[in-house]
C-alpha cells in the first residue's frame, strides 16, 4: 500500500523516470526493481496507472458528476430550500421563497434594521454575465426604471450585493396571480379578459414612453392582485442581463434562461435588435394565451430549436382555429361554449393577435397604444384597424401589379436637380410623403382591403380589378350618400382622398379632398374641426403637389385657429400643422428661417404630447435639423440629426420607413461639412436599409444609389461611385415612379466621375443621355438643364472642341436671361467655361473680361477646396504662365 | 440606492481570512459555513431555474457561480488559497451528501425501477464514484497533501492549471506533473479497491 513507504521515495523514482528518455527510464526500472522490490511495485504500479488513467479527472466535478449536480435542483431537494430562510441578505432577510424565476430565486423579504416596515421581493439576479457588469449596468438603468411611477408597474427600490458579490433587486412586493391563472380562477368572460389586457397595454405603452422596454413580458410577470389591479413587474430588468450585442451565439445558452422561449419575439430568437415592437409581439401572444386558453405553438411537444423555428416564421395558426384543433386537456376552458368562443374570436380578435404578433415588427402595432386602441374599438363594437393578413396581401399585390408607387409619388419639378443641394431639398419633401404615407398605410389597407371584400373577387373569377376601377367604383357608390347621408359622403370622400393619393392620382385626391370640405363646410358649424381636417388635406395637396389655385398657406392658418380653438394649443393636431407650415416655407419659399421657426414649434408641442420615439415627433425633429442647417447652422443641424438617429436606433426597429430616410438625411447633412467619410457609413445604412424595405427596384433605392455614389465621387472613389450610379441607372431607366426624372441627373452624374477620371469620350456619350432626355419645353429653366449645358461645355473645351462649346454655353446663357430662378453658381460656372472657349478661340480680351469680372465671386462662392475653385485657380496660373 | 451595507458584507469574508491567517480556527469553520451555505443556496438556485438551456451549460452556469463570482481583486494569494481550499472542502461535501441521499432513496425503492431510467442509472453511478473517490482523496492527503490540495483546486473548483500554478506559486510544468502523480496514485488506488 502506498502509506507503507515514504511518499518522497516514490516521488523522487517518478521525477527521474519521468525525465528520462524511454530507454534510460528501462534502465532506471531495472536498478530499483533489483535494489528495492517493493517500491520499485509502488512506482511502477504508479507509472502504468498514469498511462491507464488518462485523463480520467481532467473534467472537473460538475462535468464528472453532472447528473448529480443537476438532480441537486430537482423536485426531490426542494425542501433544503426553507434552510435558507432567515437568510440575512445585505440590510435584508428572506423570509420566503415566493418563486423561481428565470434570472433566479425570489424571495419575499423584510429590512432586518425595521427602517422599512413593509414586505419586499427580492430577487437574485444570476447571468453568464460578471456580477459587475450587472451592477454596473443596474446603476446606468436605475434613474430611468426608478422613474416608471405607475400604478399598474411594481416599484424598483433597491439594488446590491451579496456576501459573495451576488447581485438583487428589490421590488415592490405583489401578492397576485399570473394573468393566465388569475383569468382561470376567476373564470373571468372574455370581455374581461379583454378588460384588463387593455390596462396591461396602457401600462406598456406608459412605460416605453419613459424609453423602457420590457424585453421579458410573460404571465409570472404579469400578476393580477386580488381586487384585480393588474401590476407589471421586471420592466427592463431582462436589459441588465442580455448581451451587448445580441448575437445569436450569446442567445442559444443565457439568453434562453432569462425569457421563456414561447413569449419571445422572432427578433429576440434571431438576436436581432430589441425595440418597443418587442413587447407588443408578446402582447399578443398573452392576449392568444387568455383568449383562447392556450399558447399559440404546441410549446410543450416542441423541441426548441422547433419552437425557435416556428416562431421566426410566424406559422401560427389563427386562435380560433386553434381553440377548436386543440383537445380540451391541453387548453383552458374559458368560460363559454366553444362554438360560441370560435365565434367571438373569427375575424377582428384573430386579426387583433395575428396583428400583434406578426413576425417582421414593422407589420405590428406601431405602439401598445395602438393595440390598446384596437380591443377597445372591437369591445365598443367599432370596426377594428387590423385586417386579415389575405387583404392586406391582396392589397399589397395589387399595388405592385399595377406598378403603383405607393411611397414615392410627388411631382415637384421645381426642386428636381443636380447639385447636392437640390437633391437634399427633394428628399426632405419626399422624406414628408413617406411620413403621411406611414400614417396612412393602415386606412389606406384598411379601406382598400374594404373595397375588395365589397368587390367580391370570387363572384367575378377571372376579372382582375385595377387599384383605379375600385376607387372609381367606391367614388360611384359615394355619390349616392352625398345627399342621404352628407356627413358619412363627407368621412368616405377624405378617405377617397387618401386612397387616391396612396395610389398616386393626385388631381382626383385633390377633388375628394375638396368635395369632403365643401360638404362640411356646408353641413357642419364654423369652426368644426373636421372640417379643419378635410381642409388641412387640400392645403397639402396643394403644398405637396402644386395642385390649384389657393395658397395653402392661408388655408394652413385657418386649420391652425379652429385646432387651437377647438384643442388648445398643445395638441398633436396643431403641431402637425406647424409641421405642414415648416415644410411649405422650406419647399415653396425657400426660407429656411421661417420653415426652422415652424418645426420649432411643432417640436416643443409634440415633445409634451408624444413619446420620444413618435415617429411624427422624429419627423419633425429631423426637419427641424434640415431647416436648421440650411439656415446656416450646418453644424447645429448635425447635432439635432444625431439625437434623432440616437433615438430611432433606441426604440425603432432597424428597417423601418423613418429610420432609413434619416440615415439618409444624416449623411446629406455631413456631405454638407465634406464629412464624406462618416456620410458614407451613413448612406450606406440607409441604402441598406431601403433595399431591404422596398427592394432593389423600388426608385427609394435608386435615389440611395445615386446619392452614395455622389459621396463616393467627393472621397475621389471614383470606380465605386460609377459602380453605385450603374446601379442607380439600372433602378431609374424604366421605373415608371420616376416621375420627376431622376434618370437625366443619374447619367449627368456618371459623366461627372468619368470626366473625373479622364474618360471623356463616354463621360460625353452620358452627358447626352442625361440631357438629351430633358424636355427644354419643361424643364429649359430649372437649374439641372443648365447643369447638363455646364457639363457639356466644360467638357467640350477639354477635348478642344471650342466652337461647340461656345455654342452651347451660349445656349446655357440664354437661359439664365429667361428665367429668373437661377443659381448663381451655375452661372459662373457657364461664363467661366465659356470665357475659357472664347481663350482658346483667340477672343482673349472678350475671355479676360470675364475672368477679372467672375474671380471674385468665385473667390466668395466656392470653398478653396472645391474642385471648381481649384479648376479655376489653376487655369488662372496656367494662363499667366503662357 | 444603498451599496455600502453589501461591501461590509464582502468584507466579512475578508475579516475571516485574516482571521485565519492568525491562525484561527473558528475563523476557518465559520468562514467554511458560509461558504457551504452559500454554495447549496446557488446550486438551488441555478439549478431550480426555469427549464430551458440544456444540462451542460446550467451545471455550468453553476461552477461559474460557485467560484467565479466572488471579486478576488486585493485578495492576496495566501488568503486566495485558504479560500479555494475551504471552498473545495464545502462543494465536495455537498456533493458527497447529495450522493449518500441518492443512494439512501435508491435502497429504499424496487430495483426494477432504477433500470427503467437511464438518467437514474447514471445518477446512481455517479453518486458511487463521487463518494468513492472522494474517500480515495481523503487518504491521499494523508499520503501527500500537496497533491490532495491539487484536486481539490482542479477538480472540486475547477480553477486551471495556469491558475493554480499562480495561486500556489509552482511552475505550470511542476502543476501539470504532480496532476499526472495526483490522477495515477487516485486511478490506482480506485482499481485496487476494485471499483
Amino acid at each position: 500500500m502506498g502509506n507503507a513507504y515514504n511518499w518522497d521515495d516514490i516521488e523522487k523514482w517518478l521525477d527521474i523516470i519521468m525525465d528520462a528518455g524511454a530507454g534510460e527510464a528501462a534502465e532506471h526500472l531495472e536498478k530499483l526493481e533489483q535494489t528495492n522490490a517493493e517500491l520499485y511495485e509502488e512506482v511502477s504500479g504508479l507509472l502504468q496507472a498514469m498511462d491507464k488513467s488518462g485523463d480520467f479527472l481532467e473534467q472537473d466535478a460538475f462535468s464528472f458528476a453532472g447528473t448529480l449536480i443537476q438532480d441537486f435542483g430537482s423536485d426531490g431537494n426542494k425542501q433544503d430550500e426553507s434552510t435558507f430562510q432567515d437568510r440575512e441578505v445585505g440590510p435584508w432577510r428572506l423570509k420566503k421563497k415566493l418563486g423561481m424565476g428565470g434570472m433566479g430565486m425570489v424571495w419575499l423579504a423584510e429590512r432586518t434594521d425595521g427602517s422599512f416596515t413593509r414586505d419586499v421581493a427580492l430577487k437574485f439576479i444570476r447571468s453568464g454575465m460578471e456580477n459587475e457588469e450587472v451592477m454596473r449596468r443596474f446603476k446606468n438603468e436605475q434613474r430611468i426604471l426608478g422613474s416608471l411611477n405607475h400604478p399598474n408597474i411594481a416599484g424598483l427600490y433597491d439594488a446590491g450585493q451579496d456576501e459573495f458579490g451576488l447581485p438583487y433587486i428589490i421590488m415592490e412586493y405583489v401578492d397576485g396571480l399570473p394573468l393566465p391563472e388569475y383569468c382561470r380562477v376567476n373564470k373571468l368572460s372574455l370581455e374581461q379578459r379583454l378588460r384588463l389586457f387593455t390596462k396591461i397595454c396602457e401600462t406598456v405603452h406608459f412605460a416605453h414612453q419613459n424609453l423602457v422596454v420590457h424585453r421579458d413580458l410573460k404571465p409570472s410577470n404579469i400578476l393580477v392582485t386580488a381586487d384585480g389591479t393588474v401590476k407589471l413587474l421586471d420592466f427592463g430588468i431582462a436589459k441588465l442581463v442580455e448581451s451587448d450585442d445580441g448575437k445569436p451565439d450569446d442567445l442559444t445558452i443565457s439568453r434562453m434562461q432569462f425569457m421563456s422561449a414561447a413569449y419571445a419575439s422572432p427578433e429576440q430568437l434571431k438576436g436581432e435588435r430589441v425595440s418597443t415592437s418587442t413587447d407588443i409581439y408578446t402582447l399578443g401572444v398573452i392576449l392568444y394565451e387568455i383568449l383562447s386558453g392556450v399558447l399559440p405553438y404546441a410549446t410543450e411537444s416542441m423541441k426548441p430549436g422547433e419552437l425557435i423555428n416556428a416562431i421566426c416564421e410566424g406559422s401560427t395558426e389563427k386562435p380560433s382555429r386553434r381553440v377548436r384543433s386543440t383537445e380540451l386537456a391541453k387548453r383552458e376552458q374559458l368560460p363559454m361554449d366553444l362554438n360560441k368562443l370560435v365565434r367571438e374570436l373569427q375575424g377582428d380578435l384573430d386579426n387583433i393577435i395575428l396583428k400583434a404578433m406578426a413576425s417582421e415588427p414593422a407589420r405590428r402595432y406601431g405602439s401598445a397604444e395602438a393595440l390598446q386602441n384596437d380591443v377597445e374599438r372591437y369591445l365598443k363594437g367599432e370596426p377594428v384597424h387590423a385586417r386579415p393578413l389575405t387583404a392586406a396581401y391582396l392589397t399589397s399585390r395589387f399595388i405592385t401589379r399595377n406598378k403603383m408607387p405607393v411611397a414615392l409619388t410627388t411631382i415637384l419639378i421645381f426642386l428636381t436637380g443636380i447639385a447636392l443641394y437640390y437633391h437634399t431639398q427633394q428628399l426632405e419633401q419626399e422624406r414628408d410623403t413617406a411620413r403621411m404615407q406611414a400614417e396612412r398605410a393602415e386606412q389606406v389597407a384598411g379601406f382598400m382591403s374594404g373595397i375588395f371584400e365589397a368587390a367580391n373577387p370570387t363572384a367575378n373569377p377571372g376579372t382582375e380589378l385595377t387599384a383605379r376601377d375600385l376607387l372609381e367604383r367606391g367614388d360611384e357608390s359615394a355619390e349616392n350618400l352625398a345627399t342621404g347621408n352628407p356627413e358619412l359622403y363627407a368621412s368616405f370622400m377624405l378617405e377617397m382622398g387618401r386612397a387616391w393619393e396612396a395610389i398616386g392620382d393626385y388631381h382626383k385626391a385633390l377633388e375628394s379632398y375638396e368635395k369632403s370640405l365643401h360638404t362640411r363646410r356646408e353641413v357642419l358649424p364654423d369652426g368644426h374641426p373636421d372640417i379643419a381636417t378635410s381642409l388641412f388635406h387640400r392645403a397639402d395637396m396643394n403644398m405637396r403637389y402644386v395642385l390649384g389655385e389657393i395658397d395653402p398657406e392661408e388655408q394652413f392658418e385657418e386649420v391652425l385657429v379652429i385646432r387651437r380653438n377647438h384643442f388648445g394649443e398643445r395638441h398633436p393636431s396643431v403641431a402637425e400643422v406647424y409641421v405642414n407650415l415648416g415644410d411649405m416655407h422650406g419647399s415653396m419659399r425657400q426660407d429656411s428661417h421661417a420653415a426652422r421657426d415652424s418645426y420649432i414649434r411643432a417640436v416643443n408641442i409634440m415633445n409634451e404630447t408624444l413619446e420620444p420615439g413618435d415617429r411624427k415627433l422624429l419627423n419633425a425633429r429631423s426637419s427641424l435639423a434640415f431647416a436648421t442647417a440650411s439656415a446656416g447652422d450646418t453644424e447645429a443641424g448635425i447635432r439635432l440629426m444625431r439625437e434623432v438617429i440616437a433615438i430611432q436606433d433606441e426604440v425603432l426597429p432597424e428597417h423601418d420607413e423613418a429610420v432609413v430616410f434619416n440615415l439618409n438625411n444624416m449623411g446629406m447633412l455631413l456631405g454638407r461639412i465634406n464629412e464624406h467619410e462618416e456620410a458614407y457609413g451613413y448612406l450606406r445604412r440607409s441604402l441598406d436599409g431601403y433595399r431591404h424595405l422596398y427592394g432593389d427596384d423600388h426608385l427609394y433605392t435608386g435615389i440611395l444609389y445615386m446619392t452614395t455614389s455622389q459621396t463616393l465621387a467627393r472621397m475621389e472613389r471614383h470606380e465605386e461611385a460609377i459602380a453605385y450610379i450603374d446601379n442607380a441607372i439600372r433602378n431609374m431607366e424604366e421605373n415608371p415612379a420616376d416621375t420627376r426624372g431622376y434618370l437625366h441627373p443619374a447619367y449627368i452624374h456618371k459623366g461627372h466621375y468619368l470626366y473625373a477620371m479622364d474618360q471623356l469620350d463616354e463621360a460625353e456619350e452620358n452627358y447626352l443621355k442625361g440631357h438629351g432626355q430633358m424636355d427644354p419645353a419643361q424643364l429649359g429653366g430649372h437649374p439641372a438643364f443648365v447643369q447638363g449645358l455646364n457639363a457639356l461645355g466644360r467638357l467640350y473645351v477639354a477635348q478642344q472642341r471650342y466652337e461647340e462649346a461656345d455654342e452651347i454655353l451660349s445656349n446655357a446663357m440664354n437661359r439664365y436671361e429667361m428665367h429668373q430662378r437661377v443659381n448663381e453658381s451655375n452661372r459662373l460656372q457657364t461664363r467661366y467655361h465659356q470665357a475659357r472657349a472664347w481663350h482658346y478661340t483667340g477672343r482673349t480680351d472678350d475671355a479676360q473680361a470675364v475672368f477679372t469680372d467672375i474671380a471674385p465671386m468665385i473667390r466668395e462662392n466656392f470653398p478653396k477646396d472645391s474642385p471648381d475653385r481649384i479648376e479655376f485657380e489653376t487655369y488662372l496660373i496656367s494662363e499667366e504662365q503662357e | 440606492m444603498n451599496s455600502s451595507i453589501t461591501k461590509a458584507q464582502a468584507g466579512e469574508i475578508t475579516v475571516q481570512l485574516l482571521r485565519i491567517k492568525e491562525g484561527d480556527d473558528m475563523a476557518k469553520e465559520k468562514l467554511y459555513q458560509m461558504v457551504y451555505d452559500h454554495l447549496r443556496f446557488i446550486a438551488t438556485m441555478e439549478l431550480g431555474k426555469e427549464r430551458a438551456g440544456h444540462t451542460l451549460s446550467r451545471t455550468e452556469l453553476v461552477h461559474e457561480s460557485f467560484f467565479k463570482m466572488l471579486n478576488m481583486d486585493g485578495i492576496d494569494w495566501e488568503d486566495r488559497r485558504h479560500f479555494y481550499r475551504i471552498s473545495a472542502r464545502a462543494m465536495r461535501q455537498i456533493l458527497v451528501e447529495h450522493a449518500r441521499k441518492k443512494l439512501a432513496q435508491k435502497r429504499g425503492e424496487k430495483p426494477e425501477r432504477v433500470t427503467l431510467h437511464d438518467d437514474r442509472l447514471k445518477l446512481n453511478e455517479e453518486s458511487e464514484e463521487i463518494i468513492v473517490l472522494s474517500d480515495a482523496l481523503d487518504e491521499l492527503r494523508v499520503v501527500n497533501e500537496k497533491l490532495a490540495e491539487l484536486v481539490d483546486l482542479r477538480f472540486f473548483v475547477g480553477l486551471s492549471m495556469q491558475d493554480i500554478a499562480d495561486l500556489t506559486g509552482s511552475s505550470r510544468r511542476t502543476v501539470q506533473r504532480d496532476w499526472s502523480k495526483a490522477q495515477a496514485w487516485l486511478y490506482k488506488k480506485l482499481k485496487a479497491d476494485g471499483t
